[in-house]
C-alpha cells in the first residue's frame, strides 16, 4: 500500500487534518504533482506489487490533469482509489463517472465530527447519487461527538457501497490540527460499538482505519465488532504518503520522521524498511502509562497504537527553570 | 555566647541549579511505575525505583543535594545513602550518554 | 440520634405522572396515576398486565444495598492535604486560604501516610492505592507532592498494587508542575468558573490579580496530556443563565474528560462579596440543559448530588473509611478545616501520628464517623437518599439541621428525577418538567416519596403537596396533604 497525493491544494479546511501545515507549522503551499512523476509513481507501484493506486491531497480532484491521472492509473490497470472531501468539481466527477464500478473507488470523507451535518450538503449528495457504488463514505473521528447513524441513511438514499471506514483524528507531530486525545478514545469506542451494531441490522460493514487500539472498547465488545475487529491495534507501520515534490513520508502525522526522495531503485518494501527503521530509533513508546502492563500488548496483539499520538509523551531535556530556582529551605 | 548555627550543607542551593542537562535527542516517557528512557537510537532503559524518581528531579532542575534530600524520604533511606544512591545513578547515566554536564 | 429508616422503592410527581423509582434494584420507570395506584394495591394486580414486569423486579430483594463498613479500615482512598495555604482569594473561599499559614506538611509525615495505606491495601488484598491531594492549593507544596507520588510509585511497584493519583488544583501552577502532573496524574480538576468575564470575578489572586489566562494556559496543556482532566465551575445567581453556554465553551475549548458543576454555598465570604447561590428551580432547568452538551459531545457533565450510577451511603468520603492527613499529621476522615466540623458539633478526626511516625486509628473515633451517613433525618423521606446521600455533612445534613428541604436539596431532587427520566428514555418529560415551575415546585416539595412495599394501601398516593416552597420565599406547610 502506498498513497500518491498529487496535489496540496483542498476547497476543505477541517480542523482534523494532518496535510494542511508541514511540521513547522506553516501552510503547505499549493502544489500540484507534475504528470511525469505521476509516471514515476505509478512506476513505484508497478516494481513494488501493489495493485492499487491511492490518491490523495489536499482534495485529489483538484489537480488541474485530474482526468489525465485517471486514465494513466486505469490504462495501466492499476485499481483506483480517491480520498476525498466530496467536493468534487464537475470535470472530475464526469471523469470518475466514467470509471467502472469495479474499477475505482472514492473514499469519502463524510460528516465532519460534531457537526451533524457536512458542508455544502447538496454538492455531496449530488457526488454520491452520480457516483453511487463507487463511494465508500468514512469518517475522520478527532472528538467523541460524532454522529454516525445518517451515514447509513446516505448509503441507502444515494446506492453507496455498503461500507463505512472509520479513521481516527491524529496529531501531526508539529501541526495544531484537532485530534483525538487517548483519554477520549473510551467513549469514542463506546460509540462506535453502538454504531457497529446498528450497521450490521442495515447490513453495512465497518472497516477501522489505522490507530484504532482493543482497549478503546468496552468489555465484550471486540467480539461485537467481528471481522473489523481483526485489524485493532496492529497497524500503525509505515504507510508511505508520496507527496508532490518526490519525497516519501511514512506517513502525514509522522512526516517529522523524515523522507525519502522517489527514485527508480526505490520499491515499497525498501522505503518501508527505511522508515521502519526510523521509527524503530524513537523507541519504545505507547499511548499512556496504562499501557504498562497491558495484556494485549504483552501478547503481542497491541502495537501500542497510533505512533504519533504516542510520542506526544515524550519528555525532553527542558528543564523547568522555575523550580530549579525555588528556595529550598530545610534539610 | 550562643552558639552558632552551623550552615546547612545545602545553604549554597538557594539558586543553586543542576549541574546536569539531558543529552541531546535523549527522551523519556513515564510509565505507570517506571520512567523509560530513550536514546534516540531505539535503545531504551527503564527505570524502576528509586532511579526513576532521581531521574524526574535531576532533569526538572533540582541540584544534587537536593535531589539526595528529596530521595531519602521516597527510598527510605538516610541522607548519606540517599547521597549515594544518587550520585551512582547520574554517573551511570553520564556513562551511558542519557546525560551531560552542563 | 437515631439512625433514619432507609427506603428502597420511591413514587414522585412529574407532571401528571409518576417516577417509580428503584435505586438498589437499578430500576426507574415512568408509570401513569393509574398504573401508581396498582403499584400500591399490590401482589395480586402486578402478577398480571403491563406493570408484571416492574412489580417482579421492584418485589426482588436487592442484593447490593451498601451498607458501613466494618472491621479494619479499609479506605477507598488516602487524601493529603500538603499545605492549606492558596495564593488565590476566592470571593466565595471560607477556607481562608490566602491568609492561612503556608504551614506545608512535613515529608516524614507524607510517607507515614502513604506507607500506611499501602499496607492497608496489602492487608485487605485491594489492588487500587489511591491518593487523593486536597488543599488550599496542593501544589504550593511541590516537594510534598513530588515525594507522596514517587513514594506511591515505588510502593505500588514494590508490591503489585494499581496506583492512581489524582487531584484538585486552582490551575494557577507553573508549567514545570503542570507537566509534572500530567506525566504523573490519572486524574485532576481544574477550578474554572467560566469565561474570564466570570472567572476573573470569582477567582483572583491574593493580590487581587485576574487568574484566567494563567488558567487557561494550564488547562491547554493538561488537555494535551494523557492525565484526566476535570473541570470544575462553581455557578452562583449571576452566572447559572450562562450555564449550558459555559459548558459548551468549556467542551469545545479545551476538551476536558468531564465538566463537574456545582453550586455556590452560601458562607462569609460569598455574603461579603455580594454573591448568591442560583435559584434551585433555574439550576435544575440550566443543569438539566447542560447534561445534554455531554450527550452531543461525549464529554460527561455531572452535578455530583446527582450521581445515580450506584447507590451510595455518603455524598463524600466521609463514613467510607476515607483517611485525610493534614499538614499538621491530623488523621481525619474530612478534609474541611476542624473549626467547620465543630461548629456543627462533630469530630472527625479518626487518629493520628504516633511517635514513631505511624498513623494510628481510633477504632471508636471511626466507628463513629462510619455511622454519620445513617442519621440524616431531613433524608428518610426523600427518594434522592441513595443517590445524594445526604450531600455535605457539614454543610447540608449536618446534626440537628433541619428537615425541611433546602435549596441544594430542591435542585438535587429535581434534577436526579430529570436523569432519571431521561434515563428511562423520558427526555421529552424532563424537558416538560423544567419548564413548567408548579410541577417542579410540587415534585420538590412532595412530603413522602418512599413506599415502604409493593401494595402498601396505607400510603395513599395523592396529588398533593406539602410543604410548599414558592420561589424566593420560605417554607410553609399546606393544610392538607400530611405525611402518614
Amino acid at each position: 500500500m502506498a498513497n500518491i497525493s498529487i496535489t496540496t491544494a483542498c476547497n476543505r479546511d477541517c480542523a482534523f487534518c494532518f496535510a494542511a501545515r508541514t511540521e513547522n507549522g506553516a501552510r503547505r503551499p499549493v502544489r500540484h504533482m507534475p504528470l511525469p512523476r505521476v509516471e514515476a509513481a505509478l512506476d513505484f507501484l508497478g516494481r513494488s506489487g501493489v495493485s492499487e493506486a491511492r490518491l490523495l491531497g489536499g482534495e485529489p480532484t483538484l489537480h488541474p490533469d485530474f482526468g489525465r491521472v485517471v486514465d494513466m492509473v486505469v490504462a495501466r490497470g492499476f485499481g483506483l482509489v480517491v480520498f476525498s472531501g466530496g467536493l468534487v468539481p464537475e470535470p472530475a466527477l464526469k471523469k470518475l463517472e466514467t470509471v467502472p464500478v469495479s474499477a475505482v473507488s472514492l473514499l469519502l470523507n463524510a460528516v465532519p465530527s460534531g457537526l451533524g451535518r457536512p458542508l455544502e450538503p447538496a454538492r455531496l449528495e449530488e457526488v454520491c447519487r452520480r457516483l453511487g457504488p463507487r463511494v465508500t463514505l468514512g469518517v475522520t473521528i478527532d472528538s467523541p461527538a460524532i454522529q454516525l447513524p445518517s451515514l447509513l441513511d446516505a448509503i441507502d438514499r444515494c446506492g453507496l457501497r455498503r461500507t463505512v471506514r472509520l479513521g481516527l483524528g491524529h496529531p501531526a507531530i508539529g501541526a495544531a490540527n484537532s485530534y483525538l486525545r487517548p483519554r477520549q478514545y473510551p467513549e469514542v469506542g463506546r460509540r462506535v460499538t453502538q454504531f457497529v451494531l446498528l450497521a450490521r441490522e442495515r447490513d453495512v460493514s465497518v472497516e477501522f482505519d489505522c490507530g484504532w487500539v482493543p482497549c478503546m472498547f468496552p468489555d465484550g465488545a471486540l467480539a461485537t465488532l467481528g471481522h473489523g475487529a481483526d485489524s485493532l491495534g496492529s497497524r500503525c507501520s509505515p504507510v508511505l504518503d508520496l507527496l508532490p515534490d518526490g519525497r516519501f513520508i511514512s506517513c502525514y502525522p509522522l512526516a517529522s520522521l523524515g523522507s525519502i526522495v522517489l527514485h527508480p531503485g526505490l520499491d515499497a518494501r525498501n522505503a518501508r524498511e527505511y522508515f521502519q527503521d526510523r521509527r524503530e530509533k524513537t523507541g519504545p513508546c505507547f499511548l499512556g502509562p496504562d499501557c504498562d502492563g497491558c495484556g494485549w500488548r504483552a501478547r503481542g496483539e497491541c502495537g501500542g497504537g497510533c505512533l504519533s499520538a504516542a510520542l506526544l509523551r515524550r519528555r525532553t531535556g527542558r528543564l523547568s527553570v522555575a523550580v530549579a530556582r525555588r528556595v529550598v529551605r530545610g534539610c | 555566647m550562643a552558639a552558632r548555627r552551623r550552615a546547612s550543607p545545602c545553604a549554597e542551593r538557594e539558586s543553586a541549579v543542576s549541574p546536569y542537562r539531558v543529552a541531546p535527542g535523549v527522551h523519556w516517557v513515564v510509565g505507570r511505575t517506571a520512567l523509560t528512557i530513550l536514546d534516540g537510537n531505539g535503545a531504551a532503559k527503564t527505570l524502576g525505583y528509586p532511579e526513576a524518581a532521581v531521574w524526574d528531579f535531576v532533569t526538572r532542575g533540582y541540584s544534587l543535594c537536593d535531589v539526595s534530600r528529596l530521595i531519602a524520604p521516597v527510598a527510605s533511606l538516610d541522607p548519606p545513602a540517599a547521597r549515594q544512591v544518587v550520585q551512582a545513578a547520574v554517573d551511570g547515566w553520564i556513562a551511558s550518554g542519557f546525560l551531560e554536564r552542563a | 440520634m437515631h439512625r433514619m429508616t432507609r427506603h428502597g422503592v420511591f413514587l414522585v410527581p412529574v407532571l401528571d405522572r409518576w417516577l417509580a423509582f428503584a435505586p438498589l434494584h437499578g430500576v426507574a420507570a415512568v408509570v401513569n396515576a393509574a398504573a401508581a395506584r396498582d403499584l400500591r394495591r399490590g401482589a395480586a394486580v402486578l402478577s398480571n398486565g403491563a406493570l408484571a414486569d416492574l412489580g417482579r423486579v421492584l418485589r426482588r430483594v436487592p442484593s447490593n444495598a451498601p451498607c458501613p463498613p466494618d472491621g479494619e479500615a479499609c479506605p477507598p482512598l488516602l487524601g493529603i492535604i500538603p499545605t492549606r495555604g492558596c495564593n488565590l482569594a476566592c470571593a466565595y473561599c471560607d477556607f481562608g486560604g490566602s491568609s492561612s499559614a503556608h504551614t506545608t506538611m512535613a515529608p516524614s509525615t507524607a510517607v507515614a501516610a502513604v506507607d500506611w495505606m499501602a499496607q492497608r491495601m496489602r492487608d485487605a488484598g485491594r489492588r487500587n492505592y489511591r491518593v487523593h491531594f486536597f488543599g488550599g492549593e496542593p501544589f504550593l507544596a511541590p516537594e510534598i507532592v513530588a515525594i507522596v507520588v514517587h513514594r506511591v510509585r515505588l510502593l505500588a511497584d514494590r508490591h503489585g498494587l494499581a496506583p492512581y493519583v489524582d487531584g484538585s488544583t486552582s490551575g494557577v501552577i507553573d508549567a514545570g508542575v503542570c507537566e509534572f502532573i500530567g506525566d504523573y496524574f490519572s486524574g485532576i480538576a481544574v477550578s474554572l468558573d467560566g469565561p474570564p468575564e466570570i472567572h476573573n470575578r470569582l477567582r483572583p489572586r491574593s493580590g487581587g490579580q485576574p487568574t484566567f489566562d494563567h488558567v487557561n494556559r494550564t488547562v491547554a496543556r493538561l488537555s494535551e496530556m494523557p492525565v484526566e482532566l476535570c473541570l470544575r465551575a462553581c455557578i452562583t445567581e449571576d452566572s447559572v443563565e450562562e450555564l449550558e453556554h459555559v459548558v459548551r465553551w468549556m467542551i469545545d475549548t479545551y476538551r476536558p474528560s468531564a465538566v463537574n458543576i456545582e453550586t455556590l454555598t452560601p458562607g462569609v465570604a460569598s455574603r461579603r462579596a455580594g454573591l448568591k447561590a442560583p435559584d434551585p428551580y433555574r439550576f435544575a432547568a440550566r443543569c438539566v440543559s447542560a447534561y445534554k452538551v455531554a450527550d452531543d459531545t461525549g464529554v460527561p457533565v455531572v452535578y455530583s448530588a446527582a450521581e445515580r450510577e450506584r447507590a451510595r451511603l455518603s455524598f463524600c468520603p466521609v463514613g467510607t473509611d476515607a483517611v485525610i492527613v493534614s499538614p499538621d499529621g491530623r488523621v481525619s476522615a474530612c478534609y474541611l478545616r476542624p473549626e467547620d466540623w465543630r461548629s456543627r458539633g462533630l469530630d472527625l478526626d479518626v487518629g493520628g501520628i504516633d511517635t514513631e511516625g505511624t498513623v494510628v486509628i481510633d477504632r471508636g473515633a471511626l466507628g463513629r464517623v462510619r455511622e454519620l451517613p445513617l442519621l440524616k433525618p431531613r433524608c428518610a423521606r426523600c427518594f434522592c437518599q441513595w443517590t445524594c446521600a445526604g450531600g455535605c455533612h457539614i454543610n447540608e445534613t449536618y446534626p440537628g439541621c433541619a428537615v425541611d428541604y433546602t435549596p441544594f436539596c430542591v435542585q438535587t431532587r429535581i434534577v436526579t428525577a430529570c436523569l432519571l427520566l431521561r434515563d428511562a428514555g423520558c427526555g421529552e418529560v424532563a424537558d416538560a418538567l423544567v419548564s413548567d415551575q408548579r410541577a417542579m415546585e410540587r415534585l420538590a416539595c412532595h412530603w413522602w416519596d418512599p413506599f415502604d412495599s409493593i401494595g402498601d394501601e396505607n400510603v395513599p398516593v395523592t396529588g398533593e403537596a406539602s410543604p410548599v416552597w414558592p420561589r424566593g420565599g420560605e417554607p410553609r406547610r399546606a393544610q392538607s396533604g400530611s405525611p402518614p
